[in-house]
C-alpha cells in the first residue's frame, strides 16, 4: 500500500514540478532513491510507469525517454562500483548523467525521425535538469524518510 | 576478456532489439497510442485540478494585491470596499471570460465543418517535450483525430498533433515541424508557412522574387494539402527581405494569436466528404 501512495505522490508532484519546469525529469531523481534503497523491483515497476508517462507526453515519437531510462539503470550499477550509492557526490554525478543522456538521446530520435529541434532549448532544458535533478532527490529523500521509510525491499 | 566479448554481444543485441522495436512503432504506432493514452490523460488527469486551483489562487493574489492598494482609506469603508473590490475582480474575470467565449460562440462555422471547443491545460511537459506545443481537454472521446486544425476566432494556431481519449497535444505554428500552405489575402501570393521555434515571427518561404507581397498584409490558409480550411488568417507580414544569393524573398510573419496567453480553442472538425476548399469568412477585423 505504501508502495503504491509513494508512486502517486511521486507522479502528482513530478507531474506538477514538470508543469512548472518544462523541460525537465522528475522522475529519475525518485528513481535513484529507490534504487538506492535496494528496491530494485519497485524501481523497476514505477519506473515503468512513470517511463510511459513521460513518452506519452512526449512530442517524439516513442523511444528517446525508453533509451534515457534504461541508460540510467546501467549507469548506476556501473557507478555503484566506484562510489557510495549514498553519497552526495553520487547523485551529482547521476544529474549531470541523466541531463546529458536526455541532450543525446533526443538529438538522436529527433535526428532518425526527421524532426527540427531548437537546440538552444535543448541546452536550456539540459542546464535546468542538472541543476533540479539534486534538488528533486533531495525533496523525495526527505519525503521517503518522513512517510515512506518502512517500504519493505522485499517485493 | 570472455565478459567484455559477452558484454559487447549484448550491447549489439539490445541496440538491434531497439531499433527493431523503433521502426516497428514508426510504422504502426501502437506503443506510441499507448503512450499517449497514459501519459497525456494521466498528466491532464493531475493538470486539470491544478489548473483551476492555481488560476483561482492568482485571481485571489492579484484582488488581495489590488485591494492592500485601496486599504488607506477608512478603516470602517475599507472592510465594505474590500469585499465589493473582490467581488468586481471575481466578476470581471467572468466578464472577460465570458467574453471570450461569446467570441468563440460566435465564430463564423465553415460550410461542411463543425467545431469542437475546448479549454488549454498545459503548455509542452517532460524532458521530451521540445516541441511548441499545448495540450487540450478535448479527446478522441470528443471526436478529435490527429491532423485537425486547432484555431481561435483571431486565426489558426496549430493541428493536433497526438490525441488520447480526452486530452489532445497541439503542434503549434510557430513550431518549427509546422509548415502550413498559405496564400497572401490581397495579392493571392502562395507560399509555405513554416515556424520559427519562438512566438514572435514566423517565416513564408517558397516566394519568387518577382511575386507581390506587402508589409502589413495577411496570410490566410490556402486550403491546399489538405489538413487546414482554405481562408483561416495565420498572420500578419512584418518584413520582407532579398537576398542576392536567394530566387526566394524572406518574408518574416507575426502571429495573429498569442499562444502563450491561450485559454480556449476550437477544433475544426469535417463534416462526411468535405470540399477542403470550402472557405472560412473570419468576422474578426485584422
Amino acid at each position: 500500500m505504501k508502495k503504491l501512495s509513494f508512486f502517486i505522490v511521486v507522479t502528482i508532484i513530478g507531474i506538477f514540478l514538470q508543469s512548472l519546469f518544462m523541460g525537465s525529469d522528475f522522475f529519475l531523481p525518485a528513481i535513484l532513491l529507490i534504487l538506492q534503497n535496494n528496491n530494485v523491483h519497485l524501481a523497476m515497476i514505477t519506473g515503468l510507469g512513470w517511463l510511459l508517462i513521460q513518452e506519452g507526453v512526449s512530442s517524439l515519437p516513442f523511444g528517446s525517454v525508453f533509451l534515457v531510462y534504461i541508460a540510467f539503470y546501467i549507469a548506476f550499477y556501473w557507478l555503484k562500483f566506484y562510489l557510495k550509492t549514498q553519497s552526495f557526490w553520487f547523485v551529482l554525478i547521476m544529474g549531470c548523467f541523466c541531463g546529458t543522456l536526455y541532450y543525446f538521446s533526443i538529438s538522436i530520435i529527433a535526428e532518425i525521425s526527421n524532426f527540427l529541434i531548437n537546440f538552444d532549448i535543448l541546452t536550456k532544458n539540459f542546464l535546468l535538469q542538472i541543476i533540479l535533478f539534486p534538488c528533486a532527490w533531495m525533496f523525495y529523500n526527505f519525503l521517503y524518510k518522513k512517510y515512506f521509510s518502512s517500504i519493505s525491499n522485499i517485493f | 576478456m570472455q565478459n567484455i566479448k559477452k558484454g559487447i554481444k549484448w550491447l549489439i543485441f539490445s541496440t538491434m532489439l531497439y531499433l527493431g522495436i523503433f521502426t516497428w512503432n514508426a510504422k504502426s504506432g501502437y506503443l506510441d497510442k499507448i503512450s499517449n493514452n497514459i501519459g497525456l490523460n494521466i498528466a491532464g488527469l493531475i493538470l486539470y485540478p491544478a489548473n483551476i486551483v492555481t488560476t483561482k489562487i492568482k485571481n485571489i493574489w492579484k484582488s488581495y494585491i489590488y485591494l492592500v492598494n485601496t486599504q488607506k482609506e477608512n478603516d470602517q469603508l475599507k472592510k465594505e470596499i474590500a469585499k465589493l473590490k473582490i467581488e468586481i475582480t471575481r466578476l470581471e474575470i467572468k466578464a472577460r471570460e465570458w467574453e471570450r467565449l461569446r467570441k468563440l460562440l460566435k465564430f463564423n462555422p465553415i460550410p461542411n465543418w463543425s467545431f469542437i471547443g475546448g479549454r488549454v491545460i498545459y503548455h509542452k511537459l517532460g524532458p521530451a517535450g521540445i516541441f511548441n506545443s499545448i495540450v487540450i481537454d478535448c479527446g478522441s472521446i470528443n471526436g478529435v483525430k490527429k491532423d485537425l486544425a486547432v484555431v481561435t476566432p483571431e486565426g489558426l494556431i496549430g493541428r493536433i498533433f497526438d490525441v488520447s481519449l480526452m486530452f489532445s497535444q497541439v503542434l503549434l505554428i510557430t513550431d518549427e515541424n509546422s509548415k502550413v500552405p498559405v496564400i497572401s489575402q490581397k495579392h493571392r501570393t502562395l507560399g509555405i508557412l513554416e515556424g520559427r521555434g519562438t512566438t514572435d515571427f514566423m517565416e513564408v518561404k517558397y516566394v519568387p522574387r518577382t511575386a507581390s507581397v506587402e508589409v502589413g498584409e495577411i496570410f490566410v490558409t490556402s486550403g491546399l494539402g489538405g489538413v487546414f480550411p482554405k481562408g483561416i488568417p495565420v498572420g500578419k507580414i512584418i518584413k520582407i527581405e532579398y537576398s542576392n544569393s536567394s530566387f526566394f524573398q524572406k518574408i518574416l510573419v507575426k502571429p495573429l494569436v498569442n499562444t502563450k496567453t491561450l485559454e480556449e480553442i476550437l477544433v475544426l472538425k469535417p463534416n462526411k466528404q468535405i470540399d477542403i476548399n470550402s472557405s472560412y469568412i473570419p468576422r474578426t477585423n485584422h
